[in-house]
């Protein structure tokens, strides 16, 4: 009966540590939910800010330069979340809007236009990788 | 060492445990069965709806939602389509510039044969649909290709289908080559996508007969047995691939084009899980 016992909660005690096993993103999600962009969160044992990589981004000095660098940034991910075909149906459009304000002069304008590019195309190309895991679990099981 | 034993049985017990948890089947060629996806698919529709003959599905959201069969009832007896399908005749009888016609590029002279399509193709290695056939007629013929949404190619096909009204689908999956295109297929329809990521299965399989803003959606069991189809959104006819379109573009994707050989195998598998069913085309929808 005991050994019964120890089994169970060494395997209650496992599987519940297995599933409360929070991703990166997951962990992300969360503190980004309570604090908004400026906050901070640990995830194994290490600070992180709950900043996206686009706001990051999209906040540096807004010059030629930099809108530049975010376009091309953000063009390889589109073009990555395309390859996937993943690619969101918008993005295109943020990215020739981002163009144009690039050939105007409107930097900040260009950068954020460009950031929602590539968020956009990042979560693209986030999402098939999680098809790739995951999408059989939607397919209705033969009873 | 009792204790020692006991805690590496839990493990295990555990890690089989989860092993059973993320365990999968049909998601590669060598495990993937469409039979039984088949079956179960039905399977779902009925525990969904248990009083929904499986032979109703060919009708769609009308098969499960009372008040939206009873409007289209109505629409139906005087059928949207009719003078779709007189052009469509016109059309398919009219010979090509050089004398032939489409009645040369079928089986059965093009009559009674809509439950054929999609097939597979072993030499091209390729799922073969009836608008892409249509125009492949027309090309060997020396005529230009037809646009794949509306229009003629929606029209002939509309006759196609109905000239086969009644008959039954046994869509063929032949080999391994077949099985990876229907794989594919399959893969589409459950696979969540776009910025509202959303699957197929998302609307029309748990979301089936569900409110989405205003919308029913319509069971994802016996879809492709009635098209072409007149949309009252769209005002006429348009072809199972406008359609894909459409709900590919309203998941925020950027969405594949008409018979792009990802909607050809989204097709296949359709038509497949559609075994047994009648052809009813063409149809009238909302």
């Amino acid at each position: 009966m005991k050994k019964i016992i120890t089994i169970a909660a060494v395997a209650a005690l496992t599987v519940s540590s297995m599933a409360s096993a929070q991703s990166f993103n997951e962990a992300f999600d969360a503190a980004r939910a309570l604090q908004g962009a400026n906050g901070t969160f640990e995830w194994n044992g290490k600070k992180y800010s709950t900043q996206t990589i686009e706001e990051a981004l999209a906040s540096k000095p807004a010059n030629a330069e930099n809108a530049q660098a975010l376009f091309d940034a953000a063009k390889a991910k589109y073009k990555e979340s395309q390859e996937a075909g993943f690619a969101w149906r918008d993005t295109s459009k943020y990215l020739k809007e981002s163009k144009a304000a690039i050939a105007a002069g409107e930097f900040q304008k260009a950068m954020d236009l460009a950031a929602r590019a590539h968020y956009q195309a990042r979560k693209g190309v986030e999402q098939r990788d999680y098809a790739e895991k995951h999408w059989i679990d939607a397919v209705p099981p033969l009873n | 060492m009792n204790i020692i034993k006991s805690t590496l049985l839990g493990l295990s017990v555990a890690a089989a445990s989860q092993m059973a948890m993320a365990a999968t089947t049909g998601a590669t060629v060598a495990t993937v069965d469409p039979e039984a996806d088949r079956i179960a698919l039905q399977e779902y529709m009925k525990n969904r709806f248990p009083d929904t003959e499986m032979s109703e599905y060919i009708n769609g959201i009308y098969a499960v939602d009372a008040a939206s069969r009873a409007q289209w009832e109505e629409i139906e007896e005087f059928p949207p389509y009719e003078l779709d399908l007189e052009k469509g005749e016109e059309l398919f009888n009219t010979p090509f510039a050089n004398g032939k016609g489409y009645a040369d590029c079928f089986e059965n002279g093009g009559i009674g044969i809509r439950q054929n399509f999609p097939y597979w193709n072993d030499e091209r290695k390729t799922v073969v649909t009836l608008e892409m056939a249509i125009n492949e007629c027309r090309m060997v013929n020396g005529e230009k290709p037809l646009g794949w949404k509306r229009g003629a190619i929606a029209e002939i096909s509309a006759y196609m289908a109905y000239t086969s009204r009644g008959n039954e689908f046994a869509i063929d999956i032949p080999n391994d080559d077949a099985k990876a295109a229907y794989l594919d297929g399959k893969k589409f329809f459950y696979t969540k996508r776009g910025q509202l990521n959303l699957s197929c299965a998302d609307c029309h399989l748990t979301g089936t007969n569900r409110l989405v803003r205003a919308d029913l959606p319509s069971p994802g069991l016996g879809h492709t047995t009635h098209f072409p189809v007149v949309r009252s959104k769209w005002g006429n006819i348009g072809t199972l691939h406008r359609r894909y379109e459409g709900c590919h573009r309203d998941s925020r994707s950027e969405y594949l084009k008409p018979q792009s050989e990802t909607f050809r195998n989204l097709e296949y598998f359709q038509t497949y899980m559609s075994n047994g069913l009648i052809v009813n085309g063409p149809g009238a929808r909302k």
